[in-house]
């Protein structure tokens, strides 16, 4: 709670550590566990703190690449200047913070939405481990399934008119709202927005490397790749 | 040897950055290295090999303050590189959720970070905490404005933060008429709230004009996008005030050649500077609600006040925590302006995309946002780029906290500094609102091989 807070150097007990964000540099790592040891129950608020979150979708690349485009040379043949004076390390993966601590709840959603955060302090209050009852996006989703398969697959920018009462995945949009927990209300494809995953893999899907963001860019490439074979 | 005293982590302000103040060996003062620590997320090479579409969404995430800039920024920039104009009734969306983003990020700086350092006067007192002691009424007052602006960011965007209704082409969502209604019902009422902030920001011309109008103070130029009769987040042309007095008016298209980038050693976030600046003096530049309220001809009896106070053009850094102020009464008015004269669809048209390259800015609350993306013929990105606002500023919030530190601490050794003198230093950084997160990405052009 730095943004609110001016506490320079906390050292008495916590009663419930909030965590927001992933772990990227030592500096994270070294100020989680400072404050783990102080507190009695820790919470990851939001995705990034529970999945990783945008920044773990850099874990794909090498993070020197990353940094080394970051901070290039000043001087086109030079080598890259990536600054380290005083600075933390970076790790190669951006990390959920539960690979580091023990975490008691997990608050997903990026951001968790208003009627999450207020389940979350019920729960903590009944202390309770987890709080969401809605097992996916779809379970909350608003729009109708008539379980017909889509004959393609259609980009968003392509359909003239979304239908605004059926399933988008009906109407060919990749929507992660079957895979997703649900607790979110369904809020964006409600507004026909595809679901982007943000709530985490849906307890009843466990296999988590289906449902990320790889998937999509699978899909994507592929697709690339049959149509430069057409060619 | 040299002495070097910490301001760690710096508090009330968005991101991970401390302020490390130099010591002579055995000696005076001798400068300040603003450092940000802030992991580097490296969002720009994730965009690249995405599909356009998706960019807009992802963009929000930048940030949690500003998520609507970064929002519309990206997607304007992906419409311009597919050449595709989006109707009206979208732009009036983008344009209200870019003034709610302004609304509620100006809203929570100037009550619950800026404020306690200028009314509560122990070092303990100096928090959100502190306020509600000295000022209850304008902490609700402030909460119940944040809470107007990101219910319209719901309504428009269909979350509160991240909204989700971006894309190339328009919004997902079309507002109702009662939706529109409620907006207009809840702007009515911030323009009540809006008074109690702006008889606070009155107060503290007349009993903290010297410090407002002295402390910290540097020599810059100003840079904002150019202000119409209204406050004004969206334009095509930039406007440059120089050191000099001068203006300049350019197309927001000259951005890339007017300003570069450079890396220094201790921070991860890079120094943009103006190209052809000479010497380091010249390099400096400021943007945001100062640079904005310098170039505005607004009608606004604050900002009447604020000239007397300061003269126009100003260059006192603590003008920024006014400056907001004013842009807030003038949000409010700009956001009653458009839904009054009507938000009519459509909201979206189809797009096809096509190889090409498209930047776009926008005024995010702290100042000019630049981003850029190229794509292939699919509209999967190749390239892609963001200048933000508090990169933009890095350079001038060092030398305003060292002008800080040069009246604080004059011919003090670092033994003798005191725990009021680091808090009045951090309120010269804090002036700026800094976002440290944002400013901390890739921001090299790749070339997809």
């Amino acid at each position: 709670m730095q943004i609110l807070m001016d506490v320079k150097k906390l050292e008495e007990p916590i009663d419930v550590l909030l965590v927001e964000g992933c772990v990227l540099t030592q500096h994270d790592q070294d100020i989680l566990g400072k404050y783990a040891r102080f507190a009695q129950k820790i919470v990851a608020i939001g995705s990034c703190a529970s999945f990783g979150g945008p920044a773990a979708l850099g874990n794909r690349f090498y993070r020197g690449d990353i940094l080394r485009k970051m901070y290039p040379s000043s001087n086109p043949s030079g080598k890259s200047k990536i600054p380290t004076r005083g600075l933390p390390s970076v790790h190669e993966f951006a990390c959920p913070i539960d690979t580091f601590v023990r975490v008691d709840l997990f608050v997903p959603g990026c951001p968790p939405e208003a009627r999450t955060l207020r389940d979350f302090v019920n729960g903590i209050i009944e202390n309770k481990r987890s709080f969401t009852n809605v097992k996916t996006v779809c379970d909350e989703c608003p729009r109708k399934r008539n379980g017909e398969s889509p004959s393609k697959i259609m980009r968003i920018i392509e359909i003239d008119e979304i239908d605004p009462d059926t399933c988008l995945v009906e109407q060919g949009l990749i929507c992660m709202g079957k895979m997703t927990a649900g607790g979110c209300g369904a809020v964006c494809p409600s507004a026909s927005a595809p679901c982007e995953g943000c709530y985490g893999p849906s307890m009843t899907f466990r296999d988590i490397s289906s449902v990320d963001a790889p998937t999509i860019f699978d899909f994507w490439e592929k697709r690339n790749l049959a149509r430069n074979n057409s060619h | 040897m040299q002495e070097t005293i910490r301001i760690d982590p710096a508090t009330r302000l968005e991101g991970h950055a401390r302020v490390n103040l130099q010591f002579a060996d055995g000696g005076a003062f001798e400068k300040i290295e603003f450092q940000s620590f802030e992991p580097p997320r490296g969002f720009e090479r994730i965009f690249i090999g995405m599909p356009g579409e998706e960019v807009p969404r992802l963009a929000a995430k930048i940030c949690g303050i500003c998520y609507s800039a970064h929002g519309v920024a990206a997607v304007q920039a992906v419409e311009n590189a597919w050449g595709v104009e989006p109707p009206e009734g979208a732009k009036k969306v983008r344009e209200l959720m870019l003034l709610a983003n302004l609304l509620h990020s100006h809203t929570l700086h100037f009550v619950m970070l800026a404020m306690p350092d200028l009314v509560c006067n122990s070092h303990e007192k100096k928090n959100v905490i502190g306020l509600i002691d000295k000022d209850r009424q304008l902490v609700e007052t402030s909460m119940h404005l944040r809470v107007i602006a990101q219910k319209t960011t719901e309504i428009l965007g269909a979350r509160q933060i991240n909204p989700a209704a971006i894309v190339p082409g328009g919004m997902t969502k079309s507002p109702t008429k009662e939706e529109l209604d409620r907006i207009t019902a809840i702007i009515d009422e911030a323009k009540n709230l809006v008074q109690t902030l702006k008889i606070r920001a009155e107060t503290l011309l007349n009993t903290r004009t010297t410090l407002l109008k002295e402390f910290a103070e540097i020599k810059s130029h100003f840079l904002c996008l150019k202000q119409n009769g209204h406050l004004t987040v969206c334009n095509d042309d930039l406007e440059l005030l120089g050191r000099d007095g001068r203006t300049s008016t350019m197309s927001t298209k000259r951005f890339s050649e007017l300003v570069k980038e450079r890396v220094v050693e201790f921070s991860f976030t890079k120094r943009p500077y103006l190209e052809g600046s000479v010497g380091l003096e010249d390099e400096l530049i400021r943007v945001g609600p100062l640079a904005r309220v310098n170039r505005c001809n607004w009608k606004n009896d604050l900002l009447r006040k604020f000239e007397q106070t300061f003269s126009r053009p100003t260059q006192s850094t603590l003008a920024y925590n006014i400056a907001r102020v004013i842009e807030i009464e003038e949000c409010v008015k700009r956001m009653e302006d458009i839904v009054k004269n009507g938000v009519d669809g459509p909201f979206r048209v189809t797009v096809k995309p096509r190889a090409g390259s498209g930047a776009a800015i926008v005024e995010a609350p702290r100042g000019v946002l630049y981003h850029y993306y190229s794509s292939d013929d699919q509209g999967t990105i190749t390239e892609a780029n963001v200048i933000t606002p508090t990169g933009l500023n890095a350079f001038a919030i060092e030398k305003s906290a060292e002008a800080a530190a040069r009246t604080r601490l004059q011919q003090k050794s670092a033994q003798e500094v005191t725990k009021e003198d680091l808090d009045m230093i951090e309120m010269a950084v804090r002036a700026y609102d800094p976002c440290v997160s944002c400013s901390v990405h890739v921001t090299q052009i790749e070339r997809r091989v």
